[in-house]
């Protein structure tokens, strides 16, 4: 509480370093003030991309540079500015204040609090526009970044520092992937892993409020609000807030990254910040392209998803991971910028709605997706199990065509497609329950090696869910043994032949 | 007519660095009523950026800041006026540039500063 012992000796400070140089202001008057963008003259020193001030408090960021006007666009509402009010030059690029209160908490791409609680004062400013790390402060990825979901895990593996979009059609769960992928890092948490934890960052652009709400709920309701930022920027709000929110979102990870944890950013999704950005270029009268899109479009995209990083040592070794979603129109994941965030990021991983009505949830379509630097990530335990599974799947999708158009199939032909198809039905999981790395080598493992081959498809469900607790309850330390990582030899084989044939005489 | 050619015209009103009467009143009857509008807002803008206006406190020393002035801004109109609230020291208005040197301004950063403390 302030009182008036406290004004006096801040009026003695100040006093004592009274700066005797004049205070200097470069200011701009309004012209014009349409759709969130104001247009203004004079502010004849101001530089692309900085902060402007407006008589009422009420910022704005500078977008374009004319001859004798700037075009600003507004973080804010904007219905209060009318023509010949004063906007003063700030000299600050636009950033962020950051630091570890910003855990569990529901932010604006200002910084302001979303979730009711008090506003974060104490921190680093962040620049929201920032170049992405150099070839030389860079590293391979090699650690793993676990989502729980045994289809990712297995078959395209995410790592610390790697660019996986996911894409597909509305509905087709995937918000329901991320929010398992954070949700499974405080699993990994809890299991007591050497790998450090990872801070979780999930930037919401152009969503419903009520969407963005359930998700919170989400996190809330298994803590991983705990660990997790969230940046939201809601349809309602301004198309300045939706186009800055996942850059706030990076500026965040970046000051983690600089304390060199590592970070996973979740920008859900690039596909309304394109048209946030589409809404802002039309209004500034930038040329339209394709689709009505900016020229500057692509760029758009990349230089946020540059910030993607792994870095060295020297560095801090810290990095962020980014899984930007895509909503596609239809399963075209050909159209204008799916296909320019595909060719940006490390790998896809694309979601159907054939698959989705099928009941096959998480819908993701084997064939076209893939992860081009997860594999080196991958522990050894999983990739000497996930191999034979992709095998089979391959095989069994092209016996699969075959079969529709005879039918007469020899043994070896038969048995593939019945593996196959339990394979796939091992691999659906229902949403919310991201397994640990040992349980997703448990389930393959036991697919692969044909424990399933005599189990109803039907029962192969309940069949997984059992073995798990069984062998949590009676083999723990086949659990510890696989949790290792290390490649499944054949002391492990053994262990594991024991637990499935001790399980499968007990299940019904 | 473009802007850039407006723009031009306006550059061409003037006559010795000031604005010609003459040529204004050509320029504007031959001009539709939207051209007129920004060549009005460009004369203005041209007028701004030609003058400059210092705001002192009191009257006091009033000569000698004029000749002060007038000496750093040789190729400008100086516009001196008198700010009572500014309670002591200058305000220098330049375009689109300010530099403030007084007393108020202290005390707004003062006050300011202790309260956002």
């Amino acid at each position: 509480m302030i009182n008036e012992k406290n004004i006096i000796e801040q009026l003695e400070k100040n006093l004592m370093d009274w700066n005797t140089n004049p205070k200097t202001q470069n200011v701009g008057y309004v012209e014009k003030n349409t759709d969130g963008v104001i247009v203004a003259s004079g502010l004849s020193l101001v530089t692309m991309g900085e902060r402007v001030e407006f008589e009422n408090g009420l910022s704005g960021v500078v977008l374009n540079l004319d001859e004798d006007y700037v075009s600003i666009i507004l973080l804010g509402d904007g219905s209060q500015i009318k023509q010949g009010d004063k906007v003063t030059r700030t000299g600050e690029m636009l950033s962020i204040n950051v630091s570890e209160d910003l855990l569990g908490r529901v932010v604006d791409p200002r910084g302001e609090p979303l979730d009711g609680k008090a506003k974060i004062k104490k921190g680093k400013l962040m620049p929201l526009e920032k170049i992405a790390a150099g070839v030389v402060e860079r590293e391979p990825v090699d650690t793993p970044l676990k989502t729980g979901i045994k289809a990712i895990d297995a078959m395209f593996p995410i790592g610390r520092g790697q660019r996986e979009l996911i894409i597909g059609d509305r509905g087709l769960g995937k918000t329901a992937i991320v929010v398992d992928t954070i949700i499974n890092q405080g699993n990994f948490r809890k299991s007591g892993s050497k790998l450090r934890p990872v801070v979780c960052i999930y930037v919401a652009i152009g969503q419903k409020r009520s969407t963005i709400a359930q998700v919170v709920g989400r996190l809330n309701e298994s803590d991983a609000i705990d660990y997790s930022i969230i940046v939201a920027a809601s349809s309602s709000d301004p198309a300045a807030s939706q186009y800055l929110a996942p850059y706030a979102g990076a500026a965040i990870a970046e000051y983690f990254l600089e304390k060199g944890q590592d970070v996973l950013v979740i920008y859900d999704d690039l596909s309304k910040h394109a048209w946030a950005y589409r809404q802002i270029s039309l209004v500034l009268k930038r040329p339209a392209g394709r689709e009505a899109y900016p020229g500057d479009i692509f760029y758009l995209h990349s230089r946020l998803l540059e910030r993607a990083v792994r870095l060295n040592s020297k560095n801090g070794g810290g990095s962020i991971t980014a899984l930007p979603i895509i909503e596609t129109q239809a399963n075209d994941i050909s159209a204008y910028i799916p296909t320019n965030v595909i060719s940006i990021t490390d790998g896809q991983i694309f979601l159907q709605s054939d698959l989705f009505n099928s009941g096959f949830r998480p819908a993701i379509n084997v064939g076209t997706s893939v992860s081009r630097v997860g594999g080196a990530a991958q522990t050894g335990a999983m990739k000497s199990v996930s191999g034979k599974m992709k095998l089979e799947l391959a095989q069994y999708a092209e016996l699969a065509a075959f079969s529709q158009f005879g039918s007469d199939l020899d043994a070896a032909t038969s048995q593939a497609l019945e593996r196959g198809k339990r394979t796939y039905e091992m691999l659906k999981q229902p949403q919310y329950s991201p397994l640990t790395e040992a349980y997703e080598i448990l389930s393959i493992w036991a697919v692969t090696n044909g424990f399933l081959d005599d189990i109803k498809i039907d029962d192969i469900g309940r069949f997984e869910q059992e073995l798990h607790k069984f062998v949590k309850r009676s083999h723990e330390k086949l659990i510890t043994t696989l949790s290792n990582g290390e490649k499944v030899n054949e002391s492990t084989t053994k262990e594991l032949e024991k637990a499935l044939t001790a399980f499968k005489k007990v299940f019904k | 007519m473009t802007k850039n050619m407006i723009k031009k015209l306006a550059e061409v009103s003037y006559t010795k660095e000031k604005l010609d009467n003459k040529k204004v009143k050509r320029i504007s009857r031959s001009l539709g009523r939207e051209d007129l509008k920004v060549y009005i807002k460009d004369l203005k803008t041209m007028e701004a950026k030609k003058t400059v206006i210092v705001t002192v406190a009191t009257d006091k020393g009033l000569t000698d800041i004029k000749s002060y002035f007038n000496k750093i801004y040789p190729s400008k109109r100086v516009v001196f006026t008198i700010d009572e609230s500014l309670l002591t020291g200058i305000r220098v208005v330049d375009f689109d540039n300010i530099y403030e040197l007084s007393l108020k301004n202290f005390l707004e950063n003062a006050v300011g500063g202790s309260l956002n403390d």
